[in-house]
């Protein structure tokens, strides 16, 4: 199975009218046995925490390539267990790594605090995590419905969450690991909660998510690849509504037009 | 095969509690009573003023003596500075042990219709000293357990005349009473609603949200 995934972040607008970065990563890699997709949100009140969201996506990302390229049998679901291993030693690493380039900068690693959500999706199952906040909505291939993965990690504040820098970031960290059919797959940072999410119960809005879905479905319009989401993502309508950075990871599986066999 | 816009989905806006605890008490009449009243309408205005905060920030007003509930948590969209009268003695402990209360029970309503919001402030503003007879300790060391834990954000304002001594014991440590310059509630409060913009503004992450300069007080040492 193949996939097909588009990513972008906009600078919100409050970003943006103090002269700071874009605070927001992601990053997704399409290995033959399925998607590896990362998002991560940094601090914002962290000075470095625009690099410390690259850094956390693209080395989970390469840690759960890795994982997934020696892992045998690829298509038996990993156990809760295994996948809440694997998501420790991602943070881990990325820990290691926030450190060691915190040093460099001859800053405190808390400068460079982020959120993260992670996963690798194949065929036949899909095993993630969440740290902080930010969304994960997925759809089963025949249903209609979109799914929350993990509920968004809120302190009592809204303005509060945890991060992959926090002491108490493994305690915190959300993990699933089941069999699915996939159909579709949002990761987003917290600037798209409030639009997206009815937050009394976290349910995910529908009529929000479906065109997405369908944009990125096979038939879903290919002209101007990833403007639809790019344009969204800087529309004065959501600008209207959150003026916190804001990205979003969207995928779908695809067949692959030839047949291939891949070892197993 | 176009494809619909996203709808947005409505939620109801985070909520940025703040409560006033006011000292009415008798040796506030006359100017200092007048400026504190106007003081609150600056509040009310400057934050109409900013979108987002007017259906964000929600105000509480308590006054003493004697404790009275004078409003209610309201937006500031839906707030009617109340005629404040100064007459009574000082049950300073009472009153601000009922703010607590107050906030208490409007973080459950916030929980109970899945509301979210920010830590809350509170605000204490006195011209003078308890009554004798009034359980202050007691409030102290409760508002400096809350603020330590982070339930509430606790801050003394001292008028001219104001007891520091008694203040400095109220106020956690790191954040200690301010004094007034003159009867300047203008400028208080002109800043309380710049605050309030602020928090009511921030993001994840921004806990330690950067206040404006205080240009309307001195901290007493």
């Amino acid at each position: 199975m193949n996939w097909k995934a588009i990513k972008h972040s906009a600078i919100g607008t409050s970003h943006a009218k103090f002269g700071k970065d874009c605070q927001d990563a992601a990053y997704f890699e399409i290995h033959p046995y399925g998607l590896i997709a990362a998002v991560s949100d940094g601090a914002g009140s962290a000075t470095h925490s625009d690099l410390g969201s690259r850094i956390a996506t693209q080395v989970a990302c390469g840690h759960l390539k890795k994982w997934l390229c020696f892992k045998t049998p690829k298509l038996d679901v990993p156990s809760v267990e295994m996948a809440r291993d694997l998501f420790e030693a991602v943070l881990e690493e990325i820990e290691i790594e926030l450190t060691v380039k915190a040093d460099s900068l001859g800053v405190p690693v808390r400068e460079l605090s982020c959120t993260l959500i992670a996963c690798v999706a194949t065929s036949r199952w899909i095993c993630a995590m969440q740290v902080g906040d930010g969304l994960f909505v997925y759809r089963s291939e025949k249903e209609i419905e979109y799914s929350l993965m993990f509920k968004p990690v809120k302190g009592e504040y809204i303005n509060e969450t945890d991060f992959v820098t926090s002491k108490n970031a493994i305690d915190s960290l959300q993990v699933q690991s089941f069999e699915w059919d996939p159909g579709f797959i949002c990761m987003a940072t917290d600037g798209i909660e409030k639009v997206s999410v009815r937050m009394s119960d976290w349910s995910p809005h529908a009529p929000f998510f479906k065109p997405f879905d369908d944009y990125i479905q096979p038939g879903g319009t290919t002209a101007g690849e990833s403007n639809f989401l790019e344009e969204f993502l800087n529309s004065e309508r959501l600008n209207a509504k959150t003026d916190d950075d804001k990205t979003m990871l969207i995928a779908a599986p695809r067949s692959y037009e030839t047949i291939e066999n891949f070892p197993i | 095969m176009p494809v619909g816009l996203p709808e947005f989905v409505e939620n109801p806006e985070n909520r940025c509690p703040v409560v006033l605890v006011l000292d009415t008490s008798g040796s506030m009449s006359g100017a200092p009573i007048e400026a504190l009243t106007k003081g609150v309408r600056t509040f009310r205005e400057a934050l109409l003023k900013d979108e987002q905060a007017s259906l964000r920030v929600e105000i509480a007003i308590v006054t003493f003596g004697p404790v009275k509930l004078a409003q209610d948590f309201v937006t500031i969209d839906h707030f009617t500075p109340p005629e404040l009268k100064a007459d009574g003695t000082t049950p300073m402990g009472e009153a601000l042990t009922y703010a607590l209360e107050l906030v208490e029970q409007r973080k459950q309503t916030y929980r109970s219709n899945g509301l979210q919001y920010y830590r809350p402030w509170v605000f204490l503003i006195t011209d003078g000293a308890p009554d004798s007879t009034s359980p202050w300790r007691q409030a102290a060391s409760v508002i400096q357990n809350a603020d330590a834990t982070k339930k509430i954000i606790f801050f003394g304002v001292g008028v001219e005349g104001a007891d520091m001594n008694v203040l400095r014991q109220i106020t956690p440590t790191e954040r200690p009473p301010m004094l007034l310059n003159g009867l300047d509630f203008g400028a208080l409060f002109s800043w309380l609603s710049a605050s309030m913009i602020r928090v009511s503004g921030s993001q994840v992450g921004a806990a330690q949200v950067e206040l404006p300069p205080i240009g309307w007080g001195t901290v007493s040492v």
